[in-house]
C-alpha cells in the first residue's frame, strides 16, 4: 500500500517543467530547506496541471485488472472521486473561506495567496485556494482509495468534538488533543510498539496556539508523512505537503471542511468497495 | 530443598535481581509496587497469532489468494507476545514448584496449600522486620507480580482499532469525548425546553451530588488502564463537574455514578452489627474497636441504665478524666447516654489506646440501636473513623523515632 500511495504523492507532484521556472525566488530557497518543503513546493503548483484538461481515461474493470493496474488507472482519471463538483467558488465565499487575519500578522510565506487586504484585515484569494483545496481532497482520496489511514488534527475548541466525531464515523483517526512530544518522532517508545504513523494527516488548523505551528506539522514533515493543512494568512505553509489557503478559526468554515473530506472520504471508501481493493 | 530461601537468595534479592526460580521469593520495592500503573489488561492470548507469525509468508514475490499480509508493527507485537507468554510459563511452573516445596518444609499437604498458607509460611520462614509490610518478602502468583503486557492495539494490516490510538490515551480521551457530547445533549434538550416555556420542568432534575465522590486518580488509572497523570486527571473532573452543573444532569445519573464512589452509605452498612436478642427482651450488640496496639470488645445492652463496665470495673478503671470523657463521647452524640448498659474487654496498650480502642468500638457497637441520620452525624464527628496512627520505629543513629543523640560541637 506504502508503495501505491507513494505513486499517488509522485503523480501529484510530476509538473511540467516550464512551470516550475514561474517558482517565486523565495520559494525556492524554501524547497532546499527540506524534503518535505520540496514536496509542497512542487504541490503548490501542481493545480495548474490539475486545471489542465486531460485525456479521459475509462473506468477500469475491476474482474479483468489486477490491483496495480486497478489502482494506476485511477490516476489517469482526470477526477476519479468529482472531487470538482463538490465545492464552486461561491461555496467558497459563503463559507468565509476568503477572511483572514489582520495584516500585521501575516506570515511572509502565505503572502502569495492573499488577494489583498480591506480595512486591515487579509482577504485570501479564494482563486487560488478552490484549486488547491480540490488536489488536496483529490489526494485524500486516492490514499482512503488505498487503504491508508487518515489522521484529523485541529487544536480549535470550539469545533473539537466535531472533528472527533468526524474521524470516528468516518473509521478514520483523530488527534485534537493536546500533542505529546515525540508522538511521531519518539513513537516507538510512547507507545511501547513499533511504531504506526497515519498515511496522511489532515490539519484543520496549523496553529497550536495562536502563536505556535501545531508540533504535529513540524514531526510529520520530519518523518515525511503527506499532510493537508489548512492554512490561514497567519500560518506558516512550508512544512505542509498540500496547504489549502483558507479561513481556520470561524465554526462555519471549519464545518464546510468537514464536509467536504466527509464526501470525499465516503466516496473513496465507496468506491474503494465497489471496484473490490484489497 | 532450602536453597531457595537462603540468604544469599535474600541478598541477591537486594540487588535488584532475582536469580531464585525455585520459590520465586522476591521482594516487593518500589519497582514492584507500580505495576498497577502503567501495565493494562492480561495478555490476550492469541494462540493462532502466533501459529500465523510462522506461516505468513516472507517473500511477497508469489501473491496468493490466501496469503496474509502482517505489518511490521503486528510480526513485531507477535514476537513480544510470544517472549512473555514463554517467560511466564516458565514463571508458573516455577512457582508451583516452589509452593510444594513450601507445603513441605512446613510439614503440610502440598495440593491443598493455598495462598494463605504460603503467605502464613513465608512469614514464618522469614520474618522480616521492615517497617513497611510492602517491603517484606512475599511469594505471589507470577501474574499478580510482572508488569501484565498491553493486548495488541492494532490489528493484522496494523490499522488501529481506536480512533483515537493516536493521542496515546485513547481510553482516557474517549471518555472526554463522550462527556462532552452528554453535555452537548442536555444542552439540546434545555434549549428546546425553553423554547417551548417548559421551564419549570426543568426543577430537580439535576444530580445530587452528595454522599458520593469523584473516583481517584488511582482508580481512573486502572479503569482506563493507561497512565494518567494528575493533570489530565483534574481536567476530567473539572469537565464531569461541568456536566453535573447542569440542571438536567439526572437524565445522566447511571453515566455519572460510574464515575463515582457513594463511599460512607458502604461503610455504614457493612459496619452495623447484628443485634441478638436475650432472654427477657434485651438487645445487645457487640463490636470491636482498635487504637495504637490496644484492642477492645464491646457489648452494648439496651434498654440499660448506663452502666459502663470495663474489665470488671468501672469508669474509675480509667483515672483521668480525659478518658472518661473520651468513652462517653459516643453515647453523648447518639444521645444514648443513661439509656443503654456497657460491657468492655480491653487488653494491651496504655490508657490512651484502650481508651481510643473503647471509643471506636463503642460507636460502631452503637450504630445498631440508631437511625440513618444519626449514623451520618456521628460519621461527621469522626466518630467511626479509625486511627491509623501507629507508634513510630526508634531509628538507629538516633535516640528515638526523631530525637537525635545530644550533639555539642566541642
Amino acid at each position: 500500500m506504502a508503495a501505491s500511495i507513494g505513486k499517488v504523492l509522485l503523480r501529484a507532484n510530476s509538473v511540467p517543467a516550464n512551470l516550475s521556472i514561474l517558482c517565486r525566488e523565495h520559494q525556492l530557497t524554501c524547497s532546499v530547506r527540506s524534503l518535505s518543503t520540496s514536496q509542497r513546493w512542487t504541490s503548490r503548483i501542481s493545480p495548474a496541471w490539475f486545471q489542465q484538461e486531460s485525456v479521459q481515461v475509462p473506468t477500469p474493470h475491476p474482474a479483468t485488472d489486477t490491483r496495480e493496474a486497478t489502482l494506476n488507472a485511477t490516476l489517469q482519471h482526470e477526477d476519479y472521486f468529482g472531487v470538482k463538483d463538490l465545492a464552486t467558488l461561491r461555496d467558497l465565499f459563503n463559507a468565509r473561506v476568503h477572511l483572514g487575519h489582520n495584516s500585521g500578522l501575516r506570515h511572509p510565506s502565505m503572502s502569495p495567496y492573499i488577494f489583498g487586504a480591506r480595512q486591515g484585515c487579509d482577504i485570501i484569494d479564494l482563486e487560488q485556494t478552490l484549486p488547491l483545496l480540490q488536489q488536496a481532497l483529490n489526494v485524500t482520496g486516492h490514499i482512503v482509495y488505498r487503504g491508508g489511514m487518515v489522521l484529523f488534527l485541529s487544536r480549535q475548541m470550539q469545533v473539537l468534538p466535531w472533528v472527533e466525531r468526524l474521524a470516528r464515523e468516518l473509521g478514520e483517526y483523530s488527534h485534537c488533543r493536546p500533542w505529546q512530544r515525540g508522538t511521531f518522532t519518539n513513537s516507538s517508545s510512547l507507545f511501547g510498539t513499533l511504531p504506526i504513523y497515519p498515511e496522511l494527516c489532515i490539519f484543520l488548523g496549523t496553529q497550536d496556539t495562536v502563536f505556535e505551528t501545531h508540533r504535529g506539522v513540524t514531526e510529520a514533515s520530519k518523518l515525511l508523512i503527506p499532510t493537508v493543512g489548512i492554512v490561514d494568512t497567519n500560518c506558516d505553509v512550508d512544512p505542509i505537503t498540500y496547504p489549502v489557503p483558507g479561513n481556520d478559526d470561524s465554526p462555519v468554515a471549519l464545518h464546510f471542511y468537514m464536509h467536504l473530506f466527509r464526501s470525499v472520504i465516503l466516496k473513496a471508501k465507496e468506491k474503494r468497495k465497489a471496484d473490490g481493493v484489497k | 530443598m532450602m536453597a531457595g530461601i537462603s540468604p544469599w537468595t535474600v541478598k541477591a534479592v537486594f540487588n535488584g535481581t532475582i536469580p531464585s526460580r525455585r520459590l520465586f521469593i522476591v521482594f516487593a520495592n518500589k519497582h514492584n509496587l507500580d505495576f498497577g500503573t502503567n501495565n493494562v489488561a492480561r495478555l490476550s492470548s492469541t494462540p493462532d497469532g502466533n501459529d500465523r507469525l510462522h506461516t505468513a509468508p516472507k517473500t511477497q514475490n508469489k501473491p496468493t489468494a490466501k496469503a496474509v499480509t502482517i505489518s511490521k508493527a503486528m510480526r513485531a507485537y507477535m514476537e513480544q507476545a510470544k517472549a512473555y507468554d514463554d517467560k511466564m510459563k516458565a514463571e508458573v511452573a516455577d512457582f508451583e514448584i516452589g509452593k510444594r516445596h513450601l507445603a513441605n518444609i512446613m510439614g503440610e499437604d502440598p495440593d491443598s496449600f493455598t495462598q494463605a498458607d504460603v503467605d502464613r509460611a513465608i512469614e514464618y520462614l522469614l520474618p522480616s522486620g521492615l517497617y513497611d509490610k510492602k517491603a517484606r518478602p512475599v511469594m505471589k502468583d507470577p501474574y499478580e507480580i510482572f508488569p501484565k503486557k498491553k493486548a495488541a492495539q492494532f490489528g493484522l494490516d496494523g490499522r488501529p482499532y481506536h480512533w483515537m490510538y493516536f493521542t496515546i490515551l485513547p481510553n482516557y480521551y474517549s471518555t472526554l469525548y463522550e462527556i462532552t457530547w452528554k453535555l452537548e445533549a442536555l444542552k439540546d434538550s434545555e434549549d428546546q425546553m425553553r423554547a417551548e416555556n417548559r421551564l419549570d420542568e426543568m426543577e430537580g432534575q439535576s444530580f445530587n451530588t452528595a454522599s458520593s465522590e469523584w473516583i481517584s486518580l488511582q482508580a481512573l488509572k486502572t479503569r482506563m488502564v493507561e497512565n494518567i497523570k494528575e493533570k489530565e486527571y483534574n481536567h476530567f473532573v473539572t469537565l464531569m463537574e461541568r456536566l453535573v452543573s447542569h440542571p438536567l444532569s439526572g437524565r445522566e445519573q447511571n453515566f455519572i455514578m460510574e464515575w463515582r464512589v457513594s463511599l460512607q452509605a458502604e461503610e455504614l452498612e457493612s459496619a452495623v452489627p447484628e443485634v441478638e436478642v436475650e432472654e427477657g427482651g434485651r438487645m445487645c450488640a457487640t463490636a470491636t474497636g482498635t487504637r495504637k496496639s490496644s484492642n477492645a470488645i464491646v457489648k452494648v445492652y439496651k434498654p440499660g441504665s448506663g452502666n459502663f463496665i470495663i474489665n470488671g470495673k468501672d469508669l474509675t478503671y480509667f483515672p483521668q478524666n480525659l478518658y472518661r470523657e473520651t468513652l462517653l463521647l459516643p453515647l453523648m452524640v447518639s444521645d444514648l447516654l443513661g439509656k443503654v448498659d456497657t460491657e468492655v474487654d480491653v487488653e494491651l496498650g496504655g490508657p490512651t489506646g484502650q481508651a481510643g480502642a473503647i471509643r471506636l468500638g463503642l460507636s460502631r457497637a452503637l450504630l445498631a440501636f440508631v437511625e440513618d441520620d444519626v449514623k451520618e452525624k456521628m460519621r461527621l464527628s469522626g466518630l467511626l473513623t479509625k486511627d491509623p496512627r501507629k507508634r513510630e520505629r526508634k531509628k538507629p543513629g538516633q535516640q528515638g523515632a526523631r530525637r537525635k543523640f545530644t550533639w555539642k560541637k566541642r
